[in-house]
């Protein structure tokens, strides 16, 4: 492995919090690298358009928002680097060595910003059907259900709203919701109950999938308040909620849900490491406040260089 | 070697892969399923049942076909020995 690469930020994430702290940090003159895992923007840049993101009076596309941070951000000088997982994060003298399944960094200060991802079922045949009929990302897959039947789960906000958004190329879509109602905006149930194309089922809770032919319909059994009831359909959206993306930080502290906790600040219980956006214990899952968290964590990481560490550079860090 | 992509045009994944091909200078075909029914047609009987994008084939010189879903840097790695 080549030899360790050395920055004062490395920010775990380039969704809207890594690339807003980055922003900062990167303009701070603070030598910034921002990983992302895959490509950037996490679930914002699968967003279709982002209504509720200040400053945009017809929404954004999430592609394009996130294009435009990236751009940002390296105009100040920070380095994207997209595709490179963060597999370890380990704390050494004046700083931290983070890994990639290909390579490593020295930071004197870390954000987590990982993000989240959809939670699955957990049911009978889920597993053997992701991306053969079932999906988490309506903007990656809606368009292939032109003028097809559609099965959508969930009652939240992403449910509500990547159905509308399916509907846009669904010929009708059945909304399975769990419980006895939306848990989503006012707003976004209103849009999806004049939607003619969206029926909504209530108490529905999804036992098992099964699909026989590879080109043919899955089937879903649901019980509905005790009945058993089944569903035909070309394909499955499944928007149940977030997890956390943590599972590399172990030394971090987390929630009983695996979301990691910071103080006020925005550190964890690692002096020099910080988290934001999603990821957090207490995030409200907006982008605008990932933006926010993300802006005060860089600025409370500059503070951590300047006064923990006296403003060492970087090429200052070896142990 | 030839490589075809099947994608929808607000794929970016599909995006991320055509920039990480350029790079490496594989050159490719990128199909947009939902801007033409025929290609959405095409796609449909070419997955193997996988629906989801990025789809790409990549077919090597001894006719050999690969098919990959999604984009993961590892597996596109290996298939095209970068």
């Amino acid at each position: 492995m080549a030899p360790a690469e050395e920055y004062d930020v490395v920010i775990v994430g380039g969704g809207p919090a890594g690339l807003s702290a980055a922003l900062y940090t990167a303009r701070e003159n603070l030598k910034t690298l921002v990983l992302d895992k895959g490509a950037f923007g996490g679930m914002a840049a699968i967003t279709e358009t982002i209504d509720n993101y200040p400053g945009f009076k017809n929404g954004v596309g999430g592609r394009a928002l996130i294009d435009e941070m990236v751009g940002q951000a390296e105009r100040f000088g920070a380095t994207c680097e997209s595709f490179s997982p963060v597999v370890s994060l380990q704390p050494v003298t004046k700083g931290f060595v983070v890994h990639t399944d290909e390579k490593e960094y020295r930071a004197k200060t870390v954000l987590i910003a990982s993000g989240s991802t959809y939670r699955k079922l957990h049911v009978p045949g889920e597993d053997e059907l992701i991306g053969r009929g079932i999906h988490f990302c309506a903007t990656c897959d809606a368009p292939l259900y032109k003028d097809k039947h559609v099965v959508v789960i969930g009652g939240g906000n992403s449910a509500l709203q990547e159905s509308l958004f399916i509907a846009r190329f669904a010929r009708s879509i059945d909304l399975l919701v769990d419980g006895e109602r939306f848990t989503g905006s006012q707003v976004l149930q209103d849009a999806v109950m004049a939607e003619k194309k969206i029926r909504p089922h209530f108490h529905s809770r999804t036992q098992n999938i099964q699909k026989l032919d590879a080109h043919g319909p899955i089937t879903i059994h649901v019980t509905a308040k005790g009945q058993l009831e089944t569903y035909q359909t070309d394909g499955i959206f499944v928007f149940i909620g977030l997890l956390p993306n943590s599972d590399e930080f172990a030394n971090v502290g987390c929630d009983e849900h695996k979301f990691i906790v910071s103080d006020r600040a925005y550190q964890t219980n690692l002096p020099g490491v910080f988290v934001a956006g999603d990821v957090r214990s207490g995030s409200t899952w907006q982008i605008g406040a990932a933006v926010g968290e993300g802006i005060s964590a860089a600025l409370a990481m500059r503070e951590y260089v300047d006064r923990a560490l006296g403003g060492a550079k970087a090429v200052e860090l070896h142990s | 070697m030839t490589i075809t992509i099947y994608s929808i045009a607000s794929c970016a994944a599909c995006h991320e892969l055509t920039k990480w091909l350029d790079k490496n200078n594989k050159p490719y075909q990128k199909k947009i399923t939902d801007e033409d029914p025929a290609v959405m047609d095409e796609f449909m009987q070419v997955n193997d049942g996988m629906i989801g994008v990025p789809f790409t084939i990549i077919k090597d010189d001894s006719g050999t076909e690969t098919k990959i879903s999604g984009f993961d840097l590892a597996t596109f790695k290996a298939v095209l020995g970068l």
